[in-house]
């Protein structure tokens, strides 16, 4: 969730708009990642395993350990946790590397 | 293609103040960096369209940061941010890719200032969503202004736990426990080091204050381990651990979270510094394999030198001080400055060195993950996150000859996924040596390929007509 800060905010946020997260319209700021875009919207699981189909989320949240790749715009295995959200974006949870759609 | 006279890659304390030394004597650095904005982990900015209203308010690291972007800056020096290196040809030529658009870059000499990132040791159901390490905690409130959950469990071992729960606590999150695996009966034998360290400890200081007024406690000599839940972590087991960090049967307790962050010290990342042939040294406490150097941070290759956490960690004093013997060092390679020179401009930061070594020293003493730790691997746990390989198919592979890690890989797939063995190289390499009674470092490391990072076919494809 976001850190709420209301009173004596340390940081303002910036423009609002929306993106598509599996076809759910979610509310992001200008300036979030993907990876928290979802987790401000109460979404963790970023992706399926493809032996197990267990969920995964944030893990390293640097871009070390590719366990938070999502497609966005139909380009699979993009790094959640340091790709920025953008208007429009259409992001999908994803089932192992990239399985059912391309890449 | 294109050529320039110095790349660096790593825009964190290490790769910019190389940067800041290398632009003194005349050159114009290029630094490489995949995040959006430089000063690397530590010093890692909120986004540029988020408005920063109290910078005091987050604190005395993000105003050290701050002066150090703005001596950057102000420097002659080409930033390329967003930009991964995913290979190096020929030692000095590098890969690059932003934004799906490939290039290559020829420098003639290189510093390598690639940092380090948390260690955690895997357990049971360490890969649920909610379960992540310190770093990705820390990076959510600090950069993202996000908290991972609303009742936080922090395990791990080290200083790192100090600043990330204090970070947390001041953003309204509620911290559920923080489990430090020492106990500070075993800090007395070493307090005599701290003498001298008065940053150090008023940083520190600075760090506990906030966990007293929020009455915040450690629990020393403990540890998670299990996490559960169904599709997101739940909760997790908690334990007392004995002299040697074993959990004590029997002292099992659970605690309910939503969010868990781990750390048990740092990895480096050695994987440039492999493919260029570098040599490294196995120093435990420090990260494990590190790029070995000498006093001029030059590598065991010609023209490529190393800065930072990659040398061992250190802490960002000690990185940006190395990194500004590699600027210098590089200068003189290249012709810039007189070899006496060089001298002089290093010496200050060789004695700063000097000082703050010994506190690095201790902090790989006390902290580094003691052996009964790794018994939290159960053979059902997932080692590599990547192949799922579980602990069991590794003791299973060693049975069946593989006696080193390159043997492992081949009979497991463990260490061949898009992470390419960051994550689980230093559980495997703990759980070779442990199963086969040897010392880590006699069991090696998974080897460096010529692509370091993820790269689609296109982008290897633009390079290979030539398109860069």
């Amino acid at each position: 969730m976001r850190i709420r800060e209301e009173n004596r905010p340390v940081v303002s946020r910036g423009e609002t708009f929306e993106i598509q997260v599996d076809g759910v319209g979610m509310q992001a700021t200008e300036g979030e990642t993907v990876a928290s875009v979802m987790l401000a919207n109460h979404t963790r699981t970023l992706r399926k395993t493809r032996k197990g189909a267990e969920p995964r989320g944030l893990f390293c949240g640097i871009g070390v350990c590719y366990d938070c790749l999502v497609i966005v715009d139909g380009q699979a295995n993009i790094r959640a946790c340091i790709t920025r959200a953008a208007p429009g974006m259409n992001v999908q949870t994803q089932l192992g590397i990239g399985g059912g759609e391309e890449g | 293609m294109r050529g320039v006279a110095l790349a660096i890659v790593g825009a964190g304390p290490a790769g910019l103040s190389a940067a800041i030394a290398a632009a003194k004597c005349g050159l114009r650095p290029v630094v490489i960096d995949e995040n959006p904005l430089p000063g690397g982990q530590i010093y890692r900015q909120p986004p540029r369209e988020f408005r920063v209203e109290r910078p005091e308010a987050l604190g005395r690291t993000y105003e050290k940061g701050q002066r150090l972007l703005a001596r950057a800056y102000d420097a002659n020096i080409e930033l390329k941010l967003g930009t991964t290196v995913w290979g190096v040809f020929d030692r000095l030529t590098l890969g690059l890719e932003s934004n799906g658009k490939a290039e290559s870059l020829h420098c003639e000499s290189l510093v390598l200032a690639t940092g380090g990132y948390d260690r955690a040791i895997p357990f049971p159901g360490w890969t649920l969503p909610g379960v992540m390490t310190l770093g990705g905690a820390q990076t959510l409130v600090k950069s993202q202004r996000m908290l991972p959950g609303q009742n936080i469990v922090l395990s791990g071992a080290g200083p790192f736990l100090l600043p990330v729960t204090s970070q947390l606590v001041e953003a309204g999150a509620n911290i559920v426990a923080v489990l430090e695996a020492s106990r500070p009966m075993d800090w007395l034998s070493r307090a005599g080091s701290l003498w001298g360290q008065w940053d150090r400890l008023r940083e520190a200081w600075g760090y506990v204050k906030p966990l007293l007024n929020a009455r915040v406690g450690i629990r020393f000599g403990q540890a998670v381990i299990e996490a559960w839940g169904k599709e997101r972590v739940e909760g997790v087991v908690i334990a007392s651990l004995d002299e040697d960090w074993r959990p004590v049967p029997g002292t099992e307790r659970t605690l309910l979270a939503d969010a868990v962050a781990l750390g048990y010290g740092f990895s480096v990342n050695t994987q440039l510094s492999r493919i260029c042939g570098c040599e490294h040294e196995f120093r435990k406490g420090y990260g494990g394999w590190t790029v070995k150097v000498d006093k001029k941070q030059s590598t065991s290759v010609l023209n490529v030198f190393a800065a930072g956490e990659t040398t061992g960690i250190g802490g960002s004093d000690i990185a940006a001080a190395e990194g500004s013997i590699a600027g210098y060092s590089a200068a003189e390679t290249l012709g810039m400055i007189s070899h006496s020179e060089a001298n002089a401009r290093r010496a200050p930061h060789l004695k700063r060195l000097q000082k703050l070594r010994p506190f690095a020293r201790m902090m790989a003493d006390l902290f580094s993950p003691r052996d009964g730790l790794f018994d939290i691997t159960t053979p059902e746990t997932l080692v590599c996150r990547c192949e799922e390989v579980t602990a069991e198919q590794i003791h299973k592979a060693i049975d069946n000859g593989a006696n080193d890690l390159t043997g492992v890989k081949s009979r497991t797939r463990v260490g061949m996924g898009m992470c390419q063995g960051r994550v689980c190289g230093a559980s495997v390499a703990t759980l070779v040596a442990r199963q086969m009674g040897r010392e880590q470092s006699e069991v090696g490391a998974f080897t460096g390929r010529p692509i370091v990072k993820p790269v689609s076919l296109g982008v290897l494809a633009q390079m290979e007509q030539g398109k860069s």
